[in-house]
């Protein structure tokens, strides 16, 4: 069967037929010139075939006729009419696939009518690479040159990026290119910036445009289905060629690549695909899977890895080490295991040399990833069969076999050695010979004759310098010729030398072709301009290359390096690019050390988690039962404070508190002698370990984004707030808009994955109020509704009138048979907004004047609901009883102020007053080093406004705990509640005191002991790594007694 | 007249509720919310404060004190001191005597709410402004100033920003009709921000990012070319006309930048160089003594990794704020809050500065806590008084309770670095000053709406 053009949409009914030769391929196209009629069977002889990542042929032959392979073995006939190719000292693999080429698609332009189009600009499924591909030579070269013969290509943009294409790496504007189109779908979570781009504006947008895309297509299904059925009384559905082109996504037709920027996007993309079933996934990893990698895996997704490895860090010079975090140092130390441990955890998986500023870096990536332990097979596996069966092609593609497309990769030596250049790709039968010079070394001593008509002029030539970069000198006679310069691209070589030695001034410049081997041929140019040809013979080869020639080039090529990396893609992770010194010749004086052996053992240290300072390697201290004796109790419960008191935790939980507890048998039993404890920390206002964004500015109303799409996990300032007691938070959408995004509750839980902080239960969304919304303090406003408090409240109430609305559309659908009523959409926003008017999400309002908190508690009661807290509400005791009457919380700072102008009431006896009026009031951060001490923040409630010392403490433990509906787990010490509490050395509200510990669920997550043993193993590790870096750049120090490097002192004094 | 007052006299019920109002008052925070904090007499008869804990901190603290001041100085001080006739006698029982706290490093009077810019006067345009002077634009009636007394705050320094050369800063006294009241010192010092030396440039691109490097490293040396060219005229200005610019308008006309940089040269005054990083405090020390210049680092995050540097060279810091996170990844989460113990361990003289103005109130907190992490309680103490009149120069005057010193004390019910504790009343030069503020008004007039209210408080 014939198939060019396949219009196969589903996978499972994609058989993809091999074909016959492409050049028998009927061409719509008018024919221009003479058709070609080029031999189609071929034998490869003399090579070592890798007929699969387990199986070797040593020396055999492969049989093409007409794009497949038809025979491969150790004793093959050769047909009478194949074309012979000699390929002794060769190895032949499958044609390397790339399964992410990211190609620039054809948009429509930005006031291009949006029939038929989804509303927002980066989605657009529709949208198909085939159509219109174009494929830069240079970018198939480039591939090519390192062993890939076929890829997937796919548009390198939108959160639904649209259609992608198997294609070939051939490089022609020949209408052939296309080997099977919409093999998959692409999604990505991308996103602008602050204030840039539109909608959204965030990951968390971005998360959440790509799940109501989703609900979408399946809405637009049924409502087509719901017309068609009952066409009198359901209305005609829009037409959306976007959401019609993700049904095949979402029944499981086709398949669906996820694109992750780092891992936390991975695992965000993953929660997308569990909860919409997709299935037939692959993502498009990040090389950071192993910093998560159980997590990761549990996903059961292919992922197909990048060999980006950030650049190694700059440590030493002028700048100094001081500010180069660990955690940077250790991703590019660890960044080479990556696809180790993926493999371990039995991910399948694929490389792709995408992100590589250069592609021709691929294979030294791949053999720096060798040197830390994976198989060579294994990394073939990868660019071969792997990538062929998660594409679903592994019947034709990925193996050396009859019956399989003859596409091959052929190399001069063995793949991934440190020499080994690809010779050739052959792509359905068709040879690309990637690289002539491969074979052509030009260096040597040459005789350089010119052959004019009144005379033949010889001239000695000296080729030295690195095969990649010759360098060339001339001599007539023993007369040095000035200048000589030599230039080569691919095959063609030309030279440029004084043109002396025909007794003339100015340049003599040369061209040809070198083919190998030791004569050349071409046609040189006198400065008369007239043309004459020239022939030259090698009369000696070069030996190996002397260190200074090498040493020098590393300067200017490092140079080189620096400049191509700028649009090098893993920029974001402050290092980026090139590995020093990686695959390039070093000078002969540096004495450097295998890397297999600097990094032995490397790639099975478990890693830190999160990687970097003060990453945990081992689980927390605690579990099972344990006593605590001899404590301060501050219980924040009706037993007040309890002097020398007891505290009995089982499996996390507060299980007995009372004095003189015995501890039951197999008990631990910490004594806590002179030191007080209290319950965990409770801060309810933060923006800790936010990714992509605090804030979804872009709209007034994104109650459909969520904070806990975009919890990370290796913020250090977890870390750092876990040292202040700690052990759990609000993470708060930022305060851009009326209607912002839904909260997050965490508990600190440092060490673990951000799907293990999570607090599931509490709904909770920030709204907000004020100056912040209607952009009062902006340089230049953007004229977005609302610009003032009047618009405010008027967003409000027309935000709260559309989701009744939307909730009595889905009432009369579901009273309906679906004949009368259409299915409305499934919104993500209003569903918030319905969840707020039936009293299940509580709204946390960022709020500072008095008319605005009473503005937005009267719409509340309006519509019927209340509103749950007020955030920082530092006008809140101008209307305390109005508050406590609605029955709001308030949720205040302590004592900033006058910071701007809706700030310069703000009074630090605001949480005392509405303390006093009844209302449940607490203090909150709202900043990352705030956060570290809201113990003392309690104190000033005591100061300013004498609350109580317990009541006080209160403020940050059980009333933030109650805001956050989780009054019954956390936030006091009584039996039943989670053993979330910190240790104190002393009296919590008191400057003096400090936290000592700090223990979630009957585990100790922070103790200044553990802090000193980490800090030291970090130092060690550090400079362990600094080390290497200077190493791979300077070569080994010398022995005691020889000169050492250089250390400055700065380095000393800042590696504390 | 003030909102309260305002409030209080539309009211149908004022003569009902006034009683009831004034008990509250009392009860609630110990103060009568009158008008606006009117400053202070001066004094004009001896005041003695007796039976009082005396913590002169130039000697170890005492119990049953008396201190005894006239004409805005300290005449007496120890036990069982006779008082001349017609003392006002203070009972102390049970309290404890501080000298007033000195902020070293804030902006006062010159900025009043952040975000709106017709209230802030701290930034100049240009980048060397040393003819700025901060004194002459504090606005006496900021309610910054009543707020940051209230918790003892004494002195502050004010300084202007922005630029490289900033300006001259002023140390003022917290009461006064007027600047030139409130003026203490002026100009008190040059402030001086030096460039960001480290490679790299900032931020998370910027680090380990060869070209930003480069960039930053060629920007940096071109300010610093700046700055030290602006010193080396200032020095030929100076050689060419050794007669200062007197104050009076005769004679030529003077180049202003160039003669405010007089005293700078002479080392009348010295610079308060802004450096955080380990790179920027050594080379601005390096270049500052090599100019014979009297560096005092601020700010100073890294003062603590080149702490022996500093010690050798007997460079001053004021440092801080002490609340605020480490500036590296790997570093400890206690970094800023032990820096002072390290400081002092080597021997680097430094005081402790909050470097906020809305809530300078806090300086004694910021102490606190270095307390907490490693410094004695005493240094702690005195890096907010007598260190921080030492550095700055005025210690002849202020920063402890000394005899000829300046009357300049508070009354606490406890220790000042404590949260907790309350400063009862405060004396700047003998003047008894007003503890009320912005802050006590707004919560006395809404402690009247509460009560009127007639919910019934839960305590």
């Amino acid at each position: 069967m014939l198939r060019c053009i396949a219009w196969s949409l589903g996978i499972l009914a994609l058989s993809l037929a091999l074909t016959a030769p492409i050049s028998l391929c009927a061409q719509t196209a008018p024919r221009e010139g003479i058709e070609e009629r080029a031999i189609g069977v071929h034998a490869l002889t003399g090579a070592t075939i890798i007929v699969s990542p387990t199986e070797t042929i040593a020396l055999g032959t492969i049989i093409i006729r007409d794009g497949v392979i038809t025979h491969v073995g150790e004793r093959v006939a050769i047909p009478r009419d194949a074309r012979v190719h000699d390929l002794t000292g060769h190895t032949i693999t499958a044609g390397w696939i790339d399964l992410d080429l990211r190609l620039e698609p054809t948009l429509p332009s930005s006031d291009a009518s949006r029939e038929g189009r989804a509303w927002n600009d980066r989605v657009h499924p529709e949208l198909d690479i085939a159509s219109g591909l174009r494929l830069e030579e240079s970018v198939a070269k480039s591939h090519r040159t390192s062993g890939f013969a076929i890829a997937l290509a796919s548009p390198n943009k939108g959160i639904l990026a649209g259609q992608s294409a198997l294609i070939r790496l051939t490089g022609r504007d020949d209408r052939r290119t296309t080997i099977e189109e919409r093999m998959l779908q692409v999604a990505a979570l991308e996103h602008g910036g602050w204030g840039a781009g539109g909608y959204p504006g965030s990951r968390m947008g971005a998360i959440a445009l790509l799940r109501q895309t989703l609900f979408d297509a399946q809405w637009y299904q049924e409502a087509w289905d719901q017309h068609t059925v009952a066409p009198d009384s359901i209305p005609r559905p829009e037409v959306n060629r976007a959401l019609a082109a993700l049904e095949p996504i979402l029944s499981g037709e086709q398949r669906l690549a996820v694109r992750s920027r780092d891992a936390l996007d991975l695992l965000s993309l993953g929660e997308i695909i569990e909860e919409f079933g997709l299935k037939h996934v692959i993502a498009f990893g990040s090389g950071e899977e192993q910093l998560w990698l159980d997590a990761i895996a549990d996903l059961g997704v292919p992922i197909v890895l990048p060999v980006n490895y950030p650049k190694t860090p700059i440590v030493d010079g002028p700048g100094g080490d001081t500010n180069v975090p660990l955690r940077a140092l250790e991703m590019w130390a660890r960044a080479p295991e990556n696809a180790i441990r993926v493999h371990e955890s039995k991910i399948p998986f694929a490389f792709t040399p995408r992100g590589l500023s250069k592609v021709s870096d691929f294979a030294d990536r791949i053999r720096a990833t060798i040197e830390r332990g994976l198989t060579e097979a294994t990394a073939l596996d990868a660019v071969t069969r792997a990538p062929a069966q998660m594409l679903g092609i592994s019947d034709h593609y990925g193996l050396v076999k009859p019956g399989y497309a003859a596409t091959l990769t052929v190399f001069d030596g063995t793949p991934f050695a440190k020499k080994t250049k690809v010779a050739a790709v052959w792509i359905d039968g068709e040879a690309f010979p990637v690289d002539p010079n491969l074979e052509s070394d030009l260096r040597g001593e040459w005789d350089l004759t010119l052959i004019s008509e009144r005379e033949h002029v010889t001239v000695s030539l000296a080729i030295t310098g690195t095969e990649e970069r010759p360098r060339l000198s001339a001599k007539f006679g023993e007369e040095e010729i000035r200048p000589a310069a030599l230039h080569r691209q691919g095959n063609e070589v030309g030279f440029t030398i004084g043109a002396s030695p025909l007794g003339e001034e100015g340049y003599l410049r040369l061209g040809g072709a070198f083919g190998g081997g030791d004569t050349f041929e071409g046609t040189a140019r006198t400065p008369e301009g007239v043309s004459i040809r020239f022939i030259a013979h090698r009369t000696a080869t070069a030996s190996e290359e002397s260190g200074d020639d090498s040493e020098s080039e590393d300067v200017a090529s490092d140079n080189s390096a620096d400049a191509d990396d700028s649009g090098d893609e893993s920029d974001t992770r402050g290092g980026r690019g090139d590995r020093a010194g990686r695959g390039r010749g070093r000078g002969k004086s540096l004495s450097k050390r295998d890397p297999a052996e600097v990094w032995a053992g490397s790639a099975e240290e478990a890693l830190p988690t999160p990687l970097g300072a003060r990453g945990r390697t081992a689980p927390p201290a605690g579990g099972g039962t344990i006593l605590f004796t001899h404590a301060t109790i501050w219980t924040c419960a009706a037993e007040g404070i309890i002097e020398d008191g007891d505290i009995l935790v089982r499996e996390g939980k507060i299980s007995r508190v009372g004095k003189n507890l015995t501890a039951p048998s197999g008990a631990q039993v910490i004594s806590l002698e002179g030191r007080h404890l209290t319950p965990g920390i409770i801060d309810p206002h933060s923006h800790t370990a936010i990714i992509g964004g605090v804030n979804e500015g872009t709209q007034a109303v994104t109650a459909e984004v969520r904070i806990g799409d975009v919890v990370e996990a290796h913020d250090i300032n977890m870390y750092r707030q876990l040292a202040g007691g700690v052990t759990t938070a609000q993470l708060m959408h930022g305060s851009a808009n009326p209607i912002g995004g839904q909260g997050q509750v965490i508990k600190m839980k440092w060490g673990e994955p951000p799907s293990a902080l999570k607090v599931s239960g509490p709904k909770l969304i920030k709204c907000a109020l004020g100056e912040n919304v209607k952009q009062s303090n902006w340089d230049a406003p953007t004229g977005r509704y609302p610009q003032t408090r009047m618009g405010v409240e008027q967003i409000f109430r027309d935000a709260f009138w559309a989701a009744r609305e939307y909730t009595a559309d889905w009432d009369r659908y579901r009273a309906s048979d679906g004949k009368t009523a259409a299915r409305p959409r499934f919104d993500l926003e209003l569903e918030a907004l319905a969840e707020i008017l039936r009293g299940e999400r509580l709204i946390h309002c960022h709020s500072y004047r008095q008319d605005e908190i009473l503005m937005l508690m009267r719409v509340a009661e309006d519509f019927g609901f209340r509103i749950g807290t007020f955030q920082h509400v530092l006008e809140g005791y101008k209307i305390a009883e109005e508050i406590a009457k609605h029955g709001a919380a308030a949720s205040s700072f302590s004592d900033w102020w006058a910071y701007k102008f809706e700030v310069y009431d703000a009074i630090p006896y605001n949480g005392a007053l509405l303390y006093r009026a009844g209302v449940l009031t607490s203090f909150n951060s709202d900043s990352d080093e705030l956060a570290r001490r809201l113990n003392l923040e309690a104190a000033k409630a005591v100061k300013y406004g004498g609350v109580p010392p317990e009541e006080a403490l209160k403020f940050v433990t059980l009333n933030p705990a109650k805001q956050l509906m989780l009054g019954d787990r956390t936030g006091s010490i009584e039996v039943g509640k989670d053993a979330d509490f910190a240790i104190w050395s002393g009296d919590p509200l008191s400057t003096y005191t400090s936290c000592e510990e700090t223990w979630i669920e009957g585990f100790r997550y922070f103790s200044r002991t553990e802090e000193a043993a980490w800090r030291a193993r970090d130092t060690a590790r550090r400079e362990l790594l600094i080390s290497r870096i200077l190493e791979e750049k300077h070569g080994a120090p010398s022995k005691v007694g020889g000169s050492a490097p250089e250390v400055s002192t700065e380095q000393k004094e800042g590696g504390r | 007249m003030s909102r309260a007052q305002n409030s209080s006299r539309n009211s149908s019920r004022r003569h009902v509720t006034r009683w009831l109002l004034l008990a509250l008052f009392a009860l609630a925070a110990g103060f009568l919310p009158a008008s606006d904090p009117v400053p202070g007499r001066a004094q004009t008869g001896p005041i003695a404060i007796v039976g009082v804990t005396v913590h002169p901190i130039d000697r170890d603290p005492f119990a049953n004190g008396t201190v005894l001041f006239d004409g805005g100085k300290i005449t007496a001080i120890g036990s069982g001191i006779r008082l001349p006739a017609g003392t006002q006698v203070i009972d102390g029982t049970g309290k404890h005597l501080y000298p007033g706290l000195i902020a070293p490093s804030t902006q006062l009077g010159l900025i009043e709410i952040g975000a709106v810019r017709a209230t802030r006067d701290q930034i100049e345009v240009g980048s060397m402004n040393p003819n700025i002077r901060a004194e002459i634009s504090v606005n006496p009636d900021s309610e910054h100033i009543p707020v940051a007394r209230a918790n003892g705050i004494a002195l502050a320094v004010t300084r202007p920003g922005g630029g490289r050369i900033s300006g001259t800063s002023a140390l003022l006294r917290l009461d006064g009709w007027t600047w030139e009241d409130l003026t203490v010192e002026a100009p008190l010092g040059l402030e001086l921000h030096w460039p960001y030396l480290a490679s790299g440039g900032r931020g998370r691109r910027g680090r380990g990012n060869p070209e930003a490097a480069a960039r930053a490293e060629r920007e940096r040396d071109i300010i610093l070319a700046r700055i030290d060219e602006t010193f080396a005229a200032a020095e030929a200005y100076v050689k060419a006309r050794p007669t200062a610019a007197s104050g009076k308008v005769d004679g030529d006309a003077p180049d202003l930048r160039m003669e405010a940089l007089r005293p700078v040269l002479s080392g009348e005054i010295p610079v308060f160089l802004h450096a955080e990083d380990a790179r920027q405090i050594r080379s601005s020390v390096e270049w500052a003594l090599g100019r014979h210049l009297r560096p005092i680092i601020v700010g100073g995050r890294d003062a603590p990794l080149v702490a022996a540097f500093l010690a050798e060279r007997n460079v001053p810091v004021i440092y801080g704020p002490i609340h605020r996170l480490p500036s590296r990844r790997d570093e400890d989460f206690s970094a800023p809050f032990e820096g002072p113990a390290t400081l002092e361990a080597a021997g680097v003289k430094f005081a402790i500065g909050a470097f906020d103005t809305s809530n300078v109130r806090n300086l004694p907190y910021h102490a606190a806590t270095a307390a907490a992490y490693g410094l004695a309680p005493e240094a702690a103490l005195r890096s907010i008084t007598l260190s921080a009149a030492e550095i700055l120069g005025v210690a002849d005057r202020y920063g402890s309770i000394t005899l000829g010193k300046s009357a300049t004390v508070i009354l606490t019910d406890g220790d000042p670095l404590e949260i907790a504790t309350q400063v009862e009343a405060m004396w700047i030069d003998g003047v008894a000053v007003d503890l009320n503020s912005r802050h006590t008004q707004l919560y006395g007039k809404y402690t009247e709406k509460l009560n009127r209210g007639k919910r019934v408080g839960r305590f």
